[in-house]
């Protein structure tokens, strides 16, 4: 679904550090900055906004965020509207944007960042330390100043489980993988964790099915299918199968989620959907190894030749690194 | 003043805080002294049972089953009880020692043909810093400091360094937190 949107657009600009899937699509993609490459601020998931700090230059023709948007800027002739010296000029409209909202950074500046080690929004004056835990003064933003919990009732999911395709699928994350991967999907030592996404399912429901571990399974929506290597785990539901999302191509769990949202918040509903699953009676082979990784050593077997020393400190590049 | 390594600080291990984040890996390969291999390893007590990862970092034996068996003489303890990875100008990689620690610490670097291992990253605390992997570790799996300070922190646990294989003991300069009380941990 995603896929034919993006093809229908009349004109798509990516701006990525990785030439990523989606940025495939793009007519011109600008190659932006990392993390490390950038100068500014972050506000993290826990409300806190700390500094970055360039520690090294965008190579090639990257350059950070801030340099694209002034440079856009200057060509469609809107220079008078961003003179922005750089980026604590933009932290510093910010400020005034956000001033009387919820998440006031007013108070914030990148000399208080810097003297408390990040400072939480809402922060509204100068004199203001920043509001580490929300609602302390219990005085919340509703007409009665009290909490209130929203009741819902429960309705089934946009699509369930029917003898077409008995089995839940749900989707989510592995600890070394970060989203859709263009960052960690290029670390060797990140890759090795986790190499390939596998299918989940209990001993139980892969014994109805005569699933081994490791064996390829093919799971099908009313969407689309794919191939995982089943993992056995008695971690998970009986009716439930579970595949990380964060693989590309055809090995992307999300060909086969529904597109249904959530009536409310309009979040999809990756965590539930209705698909079959065929054994395909094969073994998936071990995955390959990036990262050069000490083993146990066994004095029967033979090394390979030792590479020179300094081989051994070069990192290992993954399987999308282009050269 | 003198840098120097601080007696007073200590390595407290508990495995089952251990949430599989594998930062202490990252943290001990980013900082290079060992050639970007970590020497700490993070792994699933069982995965087909339980999500539950465990952490293993050297123990540091005070009688190093390790440097016993090591035919060239090349592992050494120092006076602050480190056991150092193999000299690499005396290991003749017979990987005795893979096979004789009780923790499965050693291991062979197949590339190099030596034995490598954690050495507690002697580079940093004997320079009065904390080794790196407790300097990262989110969930307190792994913590170096004073004992003063971890009973504070941990009131409910008593750090044990007696480790008893069947009818051996294995008496390590880590300690590994176990329920309040505790004197020993029997492996087997």
């Amino acid at each position: 679904m995603i896929r034919e949107a993006l093809e229908k657009l009349e004109f798509y600009c990516a701006i990525d550090f990785f030439l990523n899937e989606t940025a495939h699509y793009a007519d011109i993609a600008l190659a932006g900055s990392l993390h490390e490459e950038e100068e500014g601020t972050v506000t993290t998931a826990e409300g806190r906004v700390t500094r970055i700090r360039q520690a090294v230059t965008p190579p090639g023709e990257a350059r950070t965020d801030t340099e694209i948007l002034l440079e856009l800027a200057r060509r469609l002739g809107a220079e008078k509207y961003f003179s922005f010296g750089g980026a604590e000029d933009i932290f510093n409209e910010l400020r005034v944007a956000s001033k009387g909202g919820t998440a006031d950074y007013f108070g914030i500046t990148y000399e208080k960042i810097e003297k408390n080690m990040g400072v939480f929004w809402p922060c509204p004056s100068l004199d203001h330390p920043g509001t580490p835990r929300l609602w302390e003064d219990r005085k919340f933003k509703t007409a009665d100043g009290k909490a209130h919990f929203n009741a819902v009732s429960y309705r089934d999911p946009g699509e369930v489980t029917d003898a077409d395709y008995p089995v839940i699928l749900t989707t989510g994350r592995v600890v070394s993988q970060y989203l859709s991967g263009t960052q960690t999907r290029r670390i060797g030592r990140l890759v090795d964790q986790y190499p390939e996404p596998l299918l989940e399912i209990h001993p139980k429901l892969a014994a109805q099915y005569g699933i081994t571990d490791r064996e390829l399974v093919r799971v099908v929506s009313r969407r689309a299918s794919a191939e995982f290597p089943a993992q056995l785990v008695e971690t998970i539901r009986e009716d439930t199968v579970f595949v990380p999302y964060h693989w590309a191509g055809k090995h992307s769990i999300n060909q086969l989620t529904s597109g249904h949202l959530d009536p409310v918040s309009k979040i999809p509903e990756f965590k539930v959907s209705a698909v079959r699953l065929e054994p395909l009676r094969k073994q998936s082979p071990p995955p390959k190894q990036n990262s050069l990784q000490p083993s146990g050593g066994s004095p029967g077997h033979p090394s390979p030749k030792p590479p020179p020393i300094h081989e051994l400190a070069r990192i290992p590049k993954g399987p999308n690194e282009t050269t | 003043m003198l840098l120097q390594f601080k007696q007073e600080e200590e390595f407290f291990m508990d495995p089952q805080r251990c949430i599989g984040c594998h930062a202490c890996e990252m943290a001990c390969a980013e900082c290079e002294t060992n050639g970007q291999t970590p020497m700490v390893s993070v792994d699933y007590v069982d995965r087909y049972y339980t999500p539950q990862t465990s952490v293993q970092i050297c123990m540091h034996c005070d009688d190093p089953a390790c440097a016993k068996v090591c035919p060239a003489d090349a592992i050494q303890k120092d006076e602050f009880g480190i056991v150092h990875s193999a000299n690499t100008a005396r290991c003749i990689s017979c990987s005795n020692c893979v096979y004789a620690c009780p923790f499965g610490v050693p291991k062979k670097a197949e590339p190099l043909q030596l034995m490598i291992k954690c050495n507690m990253c002697y580079d940093r605390t004997s320079a009065g810093k904390k080794p790196m992997c407790a300097t990262v570790c989110p969930s307190g799996a792994l913590w170096y400091g004073t004992r003063e300070k971890m009973r504070e922190l941990r009131p409910n646990s008593t750090p044990v360094n007696t480790f008893r294989f069947g009818k051996q003991s294995v008496k390590t300069k880590v300690n590994i937190m176990m329920p309040k009380g505790s004197t020993e941990l029997i492996v087997d």
